[in-house]
């Protein structure tokens, strides 16, 4: 038999009965009553209209009107009790306690004063809990209805908020009974919501949420989060938060009903305040939330709030979101928007042709919106300009890995913007920026790059971003005019990053004397200068020749920026020739300032991190060899020896005692055990690396994260592996790598990438190279460290193509 | 085409009002600056400080409106004001233990209260 033949046929049947039980028959009203309550109410409204009324027709609407009330058909109780007009006691509290049921308190009052000595004495408690009145419980009632009338009690003193009388009245009640501690939570809870000094016990509220909703009947949560939810509305913000969030947490683990997942998500959303709260946080709640509690047209803004906040954490959904907010009313103008931010977020997080159509389809649909919103300002124009711009822009981000069709898509937009920028006046800005970001767009054609500089320039002559862009496009040009061209750009901008170069052209040519019109006292300046005054690796004898060149304004320095200079100067020499190194370290050594020796540990402690050991040891040869050596610097330079090999280092003493007299001796000898002892060396690179605040981020260096293949595999916890590994990679102290993690990060992850890339041959070179980079010198642009006039590999000046190459490759080797 | 703009150029708006300017003449610098120098003798900086500093805000944001649109549109949260919070009709104190009472009676054995008296 199929189902639908099955239902039929108990249709049938039930008609057959009911009509029987409608005719009089007994024993289908018996079996009516017992199956189908609902249906036996007609025969027993039938049965009791009857005259003389049968006492079996009482009966049986006693026994249907009881089952209707614990099904919670309270309308079905009433129609019975009306026709049969309350003259039965029993009948008559089954109406009263219905009607109470379904909060009919006056009703319910009339029933029971029908039965003034039988029911009203069972009913009166619970309607005068319901108007917060306690009830005399008195000896004369029967063991039920005294726990009903504590109960009530409970609720009366709950109502007037008396808190003493609360907790008396729980003691009366069963306290075991499940009932009980249902009541003592709700009680509790109550009474906590608005205890404006309780908070500490606020602590509870959750668990007697918990025990509220874990000792109701299954049927009645839902209900119960719906009114604890508007009881809570009254209380402060805080709590009102907390009671939400605990709700919501209850509504998920007991599945209850969309009106409770509702009602909880109002008391939170009501809890955020929105008036005062910050818009981003009010975006970020809602997409968390969700929007159910609003009611049109507030959805729709709601909705809009909620998908921004999603954009970052669900771009899908944002997307879907606002449609369905545009389609509830929210603002056009700002779902588009949104629409075109999430767009951007999805192309720059994983570029190529199909992702950039989309952005460039709804970037499209926003200008266009934006134009035909209102033409009664310039601002609309502007705007547009404004889309175009930033379309640009996020294309020129993926400049290095832009396939045809997305250079297509970015000419299109680039015209477009130039467009817009003839239409819209005073537009000079938008017009430099647009040709900046056409530089960058076509960065692989240095004609094209070349065009657009001079076009930027006409607008801004003094533009940095355009002179650098043109002096690129020069020098792939091969531009036999670029010195020219540079020292044309360091007149135009005054920029310190064109200085060392036009400098070194007017020097060369005779046209500036070394040194002349430097900054005063600028320690940078003075080192990219001296730099500019060789080509080619030093040798130990140009190293003093320069150095003596370089001493005047050395000696113009003051205390802190002259120990900043002669780190920079050792970082500078130290890959290239150790004796020369060393001649420079002695030379700095033999010329102590007034910082004395904190000064010459901070230039030191860059050899200790570089593990320059031998050039300390060509230093300290040098300075012993000397007979004005300055035995305070002599032992300083034994210290720093003795940290990186402390064995070589009492070989050498042992080896120079001869030479030293025997306060020197012993004043030397004392470094070595402080060389071993003392971290001076950490403190003294902190205090320089502080002292030049590094001006140069490399966040998008970091971006590409830590190297993880090779060492690091190996190691269990991540954290150390870490340190390990660029401890390993750097040759220097983990806790040094330990503390510099801490303070700066960038930093050590391009050191860790640079050593990571070629760590066999140039593994020193990069180390220092870096080195100086995080001490905001600008190397890196075939001025220094790796030898002057040696081109350094920057790290920086990788093109983004070459490194999402390089991602690639490392995600091929995974 | 509708006249009403977009919550996008609320800003520009407001400002155009601040400075007493029509829409379109906001885009006039020239107008802009003689708006400007009129409006803020009304608000001078030492009797009326947090006006003169709104005056001045209107200025500087109808002076350089390209920097401003650039921000305005990628803006991380919409420009129009949030939702009014969702009604939540109120509840008494102890109305969820009333609620609970409600629903106790609901399940009472009649029998029992009336038959042991």
């Amino acid at each position: 038999m199929s189902p639908g033949v099955g239902r039929a046929t108990k249709e049938k049947k039930r008609h057959k009965k009911l009509r029987a039980a409608l005719a009089g028959d007994a024993a289908a009203l018996d079996s009516l009553a017992e199956r189908n309550p609902s249906l036996a109410v007609e025969p027993c409204i039938q049965q009791l209209n009857l005259s003389p009324r049968s006492e079996s027709a009482v009966a049986m609407a006693r026994r249907v009107g009881s089952r209707l009330r614990k099904l919670g058909r309270h309308s079905e109780v009433a129609r019975l009790v009306d026709a049969e007009g309350g003259s039965d006691p029993k009948l008559a509290l089954e109406g009263a306690l219905s009607a109470f049921a379904l909060g009919n308190d006056a009703e319910a009052e009339r029933l029971a004063r029908l039965h003034p000595t039988s029911v009203w004495p069972i009913v009166e408690p619970l309607c005068n809990a319901a108007s917060s009145k306690r009830t005399r419980i008195t000896r004369d009632m029967n063991t039920t209805t005294r726990s009903l009338a504590s109960l009530a009690n409970v609720v009366a003193c709950t109502r007037s908020g008396d808190q003493d009388a609360a907790t008396r009245a729980l003691r009366e009640t069963d306290r075991a009974a499940p009932v009980s501690s249902a009541f003592a939570a709700a009680s509790a809870l109550s009474l906590l919501l608005f205890d404006a000094s309780g908070k500490a016990r606020r602590t509870k509220l959750s668990d007697h949420v918990t025990r509220l909703l874990a000792s109701s009947p299954s049927g009645a949560k839902s209900m119960l989060v719906g009114t604890l939810a508007r009881e809570a509305a009254n209380a402060p913000l805080p709590v009102r938060e907390q009671v939400g969030n605990v709700l919501l947490g209850e509504v998920e683990r007991f599945t209850l009903s969309r009106e409770a997942r509702t009602a909880a998500q109002s008391l939170l959303v009501s809890a955020l305040d929105l008036a005062r709260e910050s818009r981003p946080r009010v975006a970020g709640a809602l997409a968390e939330l969700g929007v159910e509690a609003f009611e049109r047209p507030a959805r729709g803004t709601a909705r809009l709030y909620a998908a921004f906040g999603a954009i970052r954490r669900d771009p899908q959904r944002a997307l879907s979101e606002f449609d369905l907010a545009v389609a509830e009313g929210a603002d056009l103008v700002e779902a588009l928007r949104g629409r075109f931010l999430t767009r951007a977020e999805e192309y720059a997080k994983a570029g190529g042709a199909r992702l950039a159509g989309e952005y460039s389809a709804t970037a499209e649909r926003l200008l266009k919106t934006i134009l035909h919103a209102a033409n009664t300002s310039g601002h609309t124009r502007r705007a547009g300009l404004a889309v175009a711009l930033d379309v640009c822009h996020r294309f020129a981000l993926q400049a290095a890995d832009l396939t045809h069709r997305e250079q297509k898509l970015a000419e299109d937009w680039i015209s477009r913007a130039n467009e817009l920028v003839k239409s819209s006046s005073r537009s000079e800005r938008s017009a430099l920026a647009l040709h900046l970001l056409e530089c960058k767009i076509h960065e692989t054609d240095p004609a094209r790059v070349l065009r657009a500089a001079e076009s930027a320039l006409a607008i801004d002559p003094a533009s940095l971003p355009a002179w650098q862009a043109k002096l690129v496009a020069c020098r792939r040009l091969h531009d036999p005019a670029w010195d020219d061209l540079v020292i044309q750009a360091w007149r135009a901008t005054g920029a310190e990053e064109f200085a060392p170069e036009a400098r070194r052209t007017l020097t060369q040519r005779g046209e500036l004397e070394p040194y002349r019109d430097l900054a005063p006292n600028d320690p940078k300046a003075l080192f990219l200068e001296l730099a500019g005054q060789v080509t080619g690796l030093l040798t130990a004898d140009e190293v003093e020749r320069v150095f003596r060149s370089a001493a005047p304004h050395r000696a113009g320095l003051d205390a802190v920026n002259h120990a900043a200079f002669d780190a920079a100067l050792l970082a500078a020499l130290v890959p290239g020739d150790e004796v020369a190194a060393g001649r420079a370290c002695a030379l700095i050594a033999m010329h102590p300032d007034d910082a004395g020796a904190s000064a010459l540990r901070r230039s030191l402690s860059v050899l200790i991190s570089a593990g320059a050991s031998g050039v300390l040891e060509r230093a300290i040869h040098e300075l012993a060899s000397r007979s004005d050596v300055v035995t305070s610097s002599l032992s300083e330079l034994m210290g720093a020896f003795a940290v990186l090999d402390p064995a070589a280092a009492r070989q050498m003493l042992f080896k120079l005692a001869p030479q030293l007299s025997r306060r020197v001796l012993s004043e030397v000898s004392n470094a070595l055990v402080l060389g071993d002892r003392e971290d001076w060396y950490h403190d003294a690179f902190e205090a320089l690396h502080d002292l030049l605040h590094p001006e140069i981020c490399l966040d998008e260096l970091i971006e590409e994260g830590f190297p993880t293949d090779g060492i690091a595999d190996e190691c269990e916890d991540d954290e150390i592996a870490g340190i390990e590994l660029l401890a390993t990679l750097l040759a220097v102290p983990p806790a040094l790598v330990e503390r510099l993690s801490e303070r700066d990060l960038d930093r050590l992850g391009t050191a860790a990438v640079a050593a990571m890339n070629d760590r066999t041959n140039e593994q020193a070179m990069f180390r220092l190279f870096d080195l100086a980079h995080g001490m905001g010198l600008p190397v890196g642009k075939g001025l220094g460290i790796g030898g002057f006039g040696t081109p350094v590999p920057s790290m920086r000046a990788r093109s983004k193509s070459e490194r999402n190459a390089r991602k690639r490759q490392r995600k091929g080797r995974a | 085409m509708t006249d009403q703009l977009p919550a996008l150029f609320g800003g520009f708006d407001e400002a155009a009002k601040t400075l007493g300017l029509e829409r379109a003449a906001a885009d006039d610098p020239v107008a802009t600056r003689a708006a400007y120098r009129k409006t803020v003798r009304e608000h001078p900086p030492d009797r009326d400080p947090e006006g003169f500093r709104r005056v001045r805000a209107a200025y500087e944001l109808l002076l350089d409106p390209e920097a401003a649109l650039l921000s305005a549109l990628t803006l991380s949260h919409p420009h129009v004001p949030p939702p009014e919070s969702p009604l939540l009709h109120p509840a008494p104190r102890g109305e969820t233990a009333l609620a609970l009472l409600r629903v106790y009676a609901g399940q009472l054995d009649a029998d029992a209260l009336l038959g042991e008296r």
